[in-house]
């Protein structure tokens, strides 16, 4: 620890000397940006936002991210602070207050080779097997903390290698991570017009002597017949290309993970003792296919995306659960939606086992006019439903006057898998919404959502999870700096989980929020107001279930 | 590219994939020689779907670790709300959620918490992976015993009442401060648990803690406590009437001693006496 801290203070001071040395003799560019947010933490138990220390006597929270980067001279360097107070994205059930060094890295160029120090955001193809990245709303920053090299073999092909540990807040795990790609792009034909990008990568992962203990303890804990053979190491491959033909897209990749261990919530533990339970650890290959082929012309777009996936679940630290530890991410298969009733059921991607299929057609009729229709099919490998919906959208706009848009969707979603409550019914929703926003002025414009979630109901006639839902915003916008927002989210019809009064009686209840925003050039700032349900936060296919929120929040972000 | 590049791919690619790699033994698993008791306080709830996972791993480690492990449930504010429909009982008590208050954070339940002991492998002091409890329970045996507890209990049907005289002999000297806890429990309580995609009914709940004799937190029993001088405390507690809950045939006293010395409370020695042999 001592050790880090000081390789830490070193490469800091190192960074900011080379870069007030290199300003003097070269100016270069510096720029970054800042982010904040800080909430006031107000009860209410109605809705279940109580019971944690945030709401019971911290009531003041806020996070922050402070960017640094300084481009001269072929450098890069770049440095992060990051604050945690009283924080409730590391677990939304309990507080976290830390602050640090966030992120730190160096990166110079040196004719073909570009080497880079520090921590390092990458990914391999798609990410499948190895995806660093940053996830702020729900707290990911699985950075690696290490060296790597990318080497241009020519114009068009490159080598990249790289090693490190991965970051966990303002430490690393301890096992260890490598990696190679070789990525390419060549044109064919004499008229060029059909192009392929392949790329296939490599990664490793050594376990340390302190987790390989861990797993050893857990095995020695296990009966005979639930034991298997534990390696330091796992090795996966992925080969993937982008094959362009005219209007013609197809990506493909395909995974392999070599036998690894991780822990499979659906597998028998102990089925020889008096109290056997569910969940234990197991050692298996795994394997991810993913396709997706588009076509874009004449106004018509179409992509058609099919992805399979089984045990495919790799972490750094087999003993990490929820999204901790992570080393890939296996892209989503279902529309990324920004309404919020339509978002409000989102199916977080699924390692274990997987098959998942979706199209999107989308169509301009005429210029001012314009229609989508989304469809997606999620199962499990046996067949079992964990995700269907059907989106449909048209935008109409009349001169530049206003603009509607409206549609419907309509979702099966398996709540029993994707927030592990049991007994309770695959939720059927159908949401209709609308959108129309009416152009005042050059500078004034009012916008509105309207949207219905009527869910379905089980056998005894009681609504499924919440119930039915209305959403109502109203927007104004005064260009160039300020908008308002009002909105209410009521629980129209309550369902099985809605809050109950004393009596046992369901609740309907609104959740309203007020917005204020002011935009000052790369400046914006906001306070809200917000009553909020729990939900499901998902970023990429990466979800967690929120718990409700009930205060005031003021945002502050900035970019230079 | 050229040739040059593609045999330096080619190679990098062969030797990362032609090691092979030492086989790792898992030993057999042996029950620890020790006169220590560790104290196991799950951390789980009615309405906890993966709960009965860590039920079972808790009773499967007091089985296998037979008269060196004390465990107790406890059922504080998350996730214990009874199950509509279902539950006949409410298990929540003021003292189990003061409890599970002073032991957050923690990621999720099941959760133990185990001598309450913050390991340092471990960023919070309930542990929510369950596979890692047993060999949390194995390296305390790696501590020596510090306490012994010579004690009777005494039960009167009529009052409902129960007596506990207890002495705690120090085996070594003990500067610093510690405190008694003495746990009410009860077992063998038949009623509704979410499990996974079920509800189960007829689950059988163990551990439950019900009350407390001395202050949650432990009733302070002195400071530079000298080896082999014993500490005598006596208590007594009147058991509730109630159909079908505080049976005392199914109910046990777990008392323990913590080191409150410095602000930590690491569970020096434990035990459980049933209230009715």
């Amino acid at each position: 620890m001592i050790k880090h801290q000081l390789f830490r203070g070193l490469l800091s001071c190192f960074i900011v000397i080379s870069m007030s040395q290199l300003y003097a003799q070269n100016q270069g560019r510096i720029s970054g940006g800042f982010q904040s947010t800080a909430n006031l933490f107000l009860r209410d138990s109605l809705i279940g936002a109580d019971n944690i220390a945030q709401y019971d006597n911290e009531f003041l929270g806020a996070e922050s991210w402070l960017d640094l980067q300084y481009s001269v001279s072929g450098f890069t360097a770049g440095v992060r602070f990051d604050l945690f107070n009283n924080s409730n994205l590391r677990n939304p059930n309990s507080s976290y207050t830390d602050q640090g060094l966030g992120r730190y890295f160096i990166s110079k160029e040196v004719g073909n080779l570009e080497v880079t120090a520090g921590h390092i955001y990458d990914q391999i193809g798609s990410g499948i097997i190895y995806r660093a990245y940053e996830a702020r709303p729900q707290l990911i920053d699985n950075a690696l903390l290490g060296v790597r090299g990318v080497y241009k073999l020519s114009d068009n092909w490159k080598l990249k290698a790289f090693t490190g540990r991965q970051k966990i807040l303002f430490e690393t795990y301890s096992p260890t991570v490598r990696g190679f790609s070789l990525e390419g792009f060549a044109q064919l034909g004499k008229e060029k017009k059909v192009s392929v990008a392949p790329g296939f990568g490599f990664l490793n992962r050594t376990l340390s002597d302190e987790v390989v203990n861990k797993m050893v303890g857990i095995l020695t804990s296990y009966d005979d017949e639930d034991r298997f053979d534990l390696a330091y190491n796992v090795y996966m491959g992925s080969f993937y290309n982008t094959l362009n033909i005219g209007p013609f897209v197809w990506y493909t990749e395909a995974a392999y993970k070599g036998g690894d261990s991780y822990f499979d919530p659906n597998a028998i533990k102990d089925a020889s003792k008096a109290s056997s339970s569910i969940g234990k650890y197991v050692k298996d290959d795994g394997t991810v296919f993913y396709n997706s082929i588009s076509y874009a012309g004449n106004g018509l777009g179409i992509t058609l995306e099919g992805k399979r996936t089984q045990n495919f679940n790799i972490r750094v630290d087999p003993t990490l659960r929820t999204n901790q530890g992570l080393i890939h991410f296996i892209p989503p298969m279902n529309r990324q939606n920004s309404y919020r009733l339509t978002t409000r059921y989102q199916p977080a991607t699924q390692d274990l086992s997987e098959l998942a299929f979706q199209a999107d057609v989308q169509y301009r009729i005429k210029k001012n006019l314009s229609a989508s229709v989304n469809v997606s099919n999620i199962t499990d490998l046996d067949n079992n439903l964990l995700y269907r919906e059907l989106y449909t959208e048209v935008v109409y706009k009349y001169e530049r006057k206003w603009q509607m848009t409206g549609g419907v969707q309509v979702q099966r979603y398996n709540q029993e898998i994707y927030e592990v409550k049991p007994e309770v019914p695959i939720v059927e929703t159908f949401v209709p919404y609308m959108d129309f926003l009416y152009k005042i002025s050059r500078k004034k414009s009012i916008r509105t959502e309207l949207q219905y979630m009527s869910t379905g109901e089980d056998s005894k006639g009681v609504k499924h999870d919440y119930g039915d839902w209305l959403f109502a915003q109203v927007e104004l916008a005064l260009a160039p700096h300020w908008s308002f927002t009002v909105s209410d989210m009521y629980n129209a019809v309550p369902g099985k989980n809605s809050p109950t009064d004393a009596n046992g009686e369901s609740l309907a209840l609104h959740y309203p929020r007020v917005d204020v925003f002011y935009v000052n050039k790369s400046n914006r700032y906001s306070l809200s107001y917000i009553k909020q349900v729990e939900g499901i936060v998902c970023t990429g296919g990466i979800c967690r279930l929120e718990p409700a929120f009930s205060g005031v929040r003021l945002t502050v972000s900035s970019t230079f | 590219m050229n040739k040059l590049h593609v045999l330096i791919s080619a190679l990098v690619l062969i030797s990362l994939v032609s090691c092979e790699e030492k086989s790792i033994t898992i030993p057999d698993f042996e029950v620890p020689v020790s006169d220590k008791v560790v104290l196991i306080e799950e951390l789980t709830g009615v309405s906890c779907p993966n709960c009965p996972a860590g039920s079972s791993e808790l009773q499967n480690i007091i089985t296998d670790f037979e008269g060196l492990v004390v465990g107790v449930g406890i059922h504080g504010d998350f996730l214990t709300e009874p199950v509509e429909g279902h539950s006949i009982y409410d298990f929540r008590t003021n003292v189990a959620s003061e409890l599970e208050s002073h032991f957050a954070p923690f990621l999720g339940k099941p959760a133990a918490v185990i001598n309450r002991v913050q390991f340092p492998t471990e960023d919070f002091l309930g542990i929510d992976n369950i596979d890692l409890w047993q060999q949390y329970v194995l390296a305390e045996f790696n501590k020596s015993s510090q306490i012994t507890f010579e004690y009777n209990i005494d039960y009167d049907p009529a009052t409902r009442t129960v007596t506990l005289g207890l002495d705690i002999f120090p085996v070594v000297d003990l500067p610093g401060q510690y405190a008694l806890s003495l746990m009410v429990t009860e077992g063998h309580i038949i009623d509704a648990q979410k499990n996974v995609s079920e509800i189960i009914d007829d689950y059988e709940h163990e551990h439950v803690l019900r009350d407390m004799m001395t202050a949650t937190l432990g009733d302070p029993i002195g400071s530079n406590l000298e080896q082999g001088k014993a500490v005598s405390k006596t208590y007594t507690y009147t058991i509730p009437e109630s159909d079908n809950l505080w049976v005392p045939e199914n109910m046990d006293i777990v008392g323990f001693v913590t080191d409150i010395t410095g602000g930590e409370e690491e569970v020096l020695q434990a035990f459980e006496a049933h209230i009715i042999e």
